[in-house]
């Protein structure tokens, strides 16, 4: 890359908030973007009439979109964008956003993913997700996710020789997480190995504990200036690097790495750190291998060294490993369409703003975020990814 | 009020033209006029040249397995009827990764294989993976006989 991206300065993430999750919902997904909106605000003292800026991500919300929702709010901004990169959104919202409070063409971004999740109405999404979808995999029987990524998961097992058992690792680490987030959709249900192993199979290797469930709910934050948060005096996080990476290897017959392995080397220059200076890592884990193919693309165990990784590495919060997912990540809090790829960085913000309460990593004070998303066919065509770091005073 | 139960029939307009392309015994598929790409999923224009000039034409139909996977649970009722489910990804020599349904023999990741378009019960074309220890005659008429039993032998 020629070109190399200016750093963050003066840019402030706060108010990360999540409306809780909900199994399902009769509601829009306007009502969880929109009480999310007022969570944010009341966590850091902003009127309404200050945000000039929205970013959301919704899947559930069409025929509505961001503008809409500017007259269903009430809300007079001056900058609008509408992220529909599913797992890798959240990052990416986070990034336009900070640019654009940069650059002064706005001062609060109000960055929300959300979704609503009627009875049915997971069916409808994957039917009809993409153009490829409806033309190349629903009908060989892969509607929805399961398919492709027991396709990924076979792959990386005959590959890499990863066990079941290794993915259970990230799935019981990331229950245990939950069980420390009362807001998790398995907040109050354990899981062991044998319960892991035995679970029902869902596609090829893939059973039940490795998918997510599909919910309502919303995770958002607001981008400002540091200057504002200051004034509010609220904790604030600052963007060390970020970058975004799409269609990444797209000769690979299949995906067994992504986006991440283009930028790494220049993420972890552009923050000054390393793999080992990160005090926690938040990847998008519908799919435990998903996890694997963001720990060994981020640089912290080499191609294919990611089972061994989590054979020897504590991954809960509190296990002084490398604290992976701390709310409980999608796999045991919940996938809420869109908010999927925001809830990893919002539990960042909150970890480094210390305000994870039950599950707060010890003395967190830099973390990295990655973001993954969008199966149009065989694979997930968005990563994103960012080091962030707890603001100073 | 219900019709027989078919696998999923419906297309874009593109994938419609794919089932118009199907032709005895051969794997028919996109090609562009211009740089001589062979795509799948059928797309508006070359994925390379970006020409729009494409056309549906036979192609050298071997391949070989990626991954395969038994779909234990699908949201499309008829193979929830059916499952487990085969279906894989297949490498073709001429370029492009399908997904196709696999035949049991060849579940195994490196089981060459032939792939074949057919239309299914729903009149719609698919992708069917055959092995290649059957010679190319002998595998297209047992694709053949597959389809026309609505894939049961399959499972």
């Amino acid at each position: 890359m020629s070109r190399k991206p200016k750093p963050y300065q003066g840019v402030a993430l706060i108010a990360p908030y999540t409306v809780p999750y909900e199994r399902v919902s009769e509601r829009g997904a306007a009502w969880f973007i929109g009480r999310t909106l007022a969570g944010m605000l009341q966590q850091c003292g902003l009127e309404k009439s200050a945000v000039d800026g929205l970013a959301v991500s919704s899947f559930t919300l069409p025929p509505d979109s961001v503008i809409t929702l500017t007259e269903h709010f009430g809300l007079q901004p001056r900058w609008l964008e509408q992220i529909p990169l599913g797992g890798a959104s959240g990052v990416v919202a986070m990034q336009r956003a900070a640019r654009a409070v940069q650059a002064g063409d706005v001062e609060v971004v109000a960055c929300i993913g959300g979704d609503t999740a009627s009875v049915g109405g997971f069916t409808d999404l994957v039917s009809n997700f993409s153009n490829f979808t409806v033309d190349a995999a629903y009908p060989y029987g892969a509607a929805g996710p399961n398919a492709a990524f027991s396709l990924i998961t076979r792959y990386y097992m005959d590959n890499y020789g990863a066990t079941r058992e290794d993915f259970g690792r990230i799935a019981l680490s990331q229950r245990y997480n939950a069980n420390h987030y009362p807001d998790a959709l398995f907040y109050k249900k354990k899981l062991d190995m044998p319960s892991y192993l035995e679970a029902p199979p869902i596609a090829g290797d893939v059973h039940l504990f490795d998918c997510v469930m599909p919910c309502a709910g919303a995770d958002g934050f607001i981008v400002t200036t540091v200057e504002r948060a200051r004034q509010l005096q609220v904790p604030w996080v600052e963007i060390l690097s970020c970058a975004e990476q799409h269609n990444a290897f797209p000769e690979d017959p299949v995906q067994y790495r992504g986006g991440w392995n283009y930028f790494r080397e220049d993420l972890y220059a552009a923050a000054g750190l390393g793999p080992d200076d990160m005090q926690f890592l938040q990847t998008y884990d519908d799919y435990p291998v998903i996890c694997m193919l963001q720990m060994e693309g981020l640089g912290f165990c080499d191609q294919g060294e990611a089972p061994a990784f989590v054979r020897e590495t504590p991954l809960t919060f509190d296990g002084e490993g490398l604290p992976h997912n701390t709310s409980g990540g999608q796999l045991s809090v919940g996938q809420a369409g869109s908010a999927g790829g925001y809830l990893g960085l919002v539990d960042g913000l909150r970890q480094l703003t210390g305000r994870a309460d039950q599950h707060q990593v010890a003395g967190a004070e830099v973390g990295l975020v990655s973001g993954y998303g969008m199966v149009n066919y065989d694979r997930g065509l968005c990563t994103s990814a960012a080091i962030l770091q707890r603001g100073v005073l | 009020m219900t019709g027989k139960l078919t696998p999923p029939a419906a297309r874009t307009r593109l994938g419609l033209e794919m089932t118009a392309a199907v032709a005895p015994n051969s794997l028919q598929l996109q090609c562009c006029e211009q740089c001589t790409t062979v795509q799948y999923p059928p797309r508006e224009v070359c994925r390379c040249c970006l020409s729009g000039d494409l056309t549906w034409r036979a192609v050298e139909p071997a391949g070989t397995v990626m991954a395969s996977s038994a779909l234990h649970h699908c949201l499309d009722p008829w193979f929830e009827q059916r499952a487990p489910w085969l279906m894989g990804s297949v490498k073709l020599d001429c370029g492009p990764l399908v997904l196709a349904h696999l035949a049991a023999e060849v579940t195994a990741a490196g089981s060459p294989v032939w792939v074949f378009s057919l239309k299914d019960a729903s009149g719609q074309a698919v992708l069917i993976a055959i092995s290649q220890s059957l010679a190319l005659d002998q595998a297209q008429i047992r694709a053949q006989q597959l389809i026309l039993s609505d894939l049961q032998e399959m499972t």
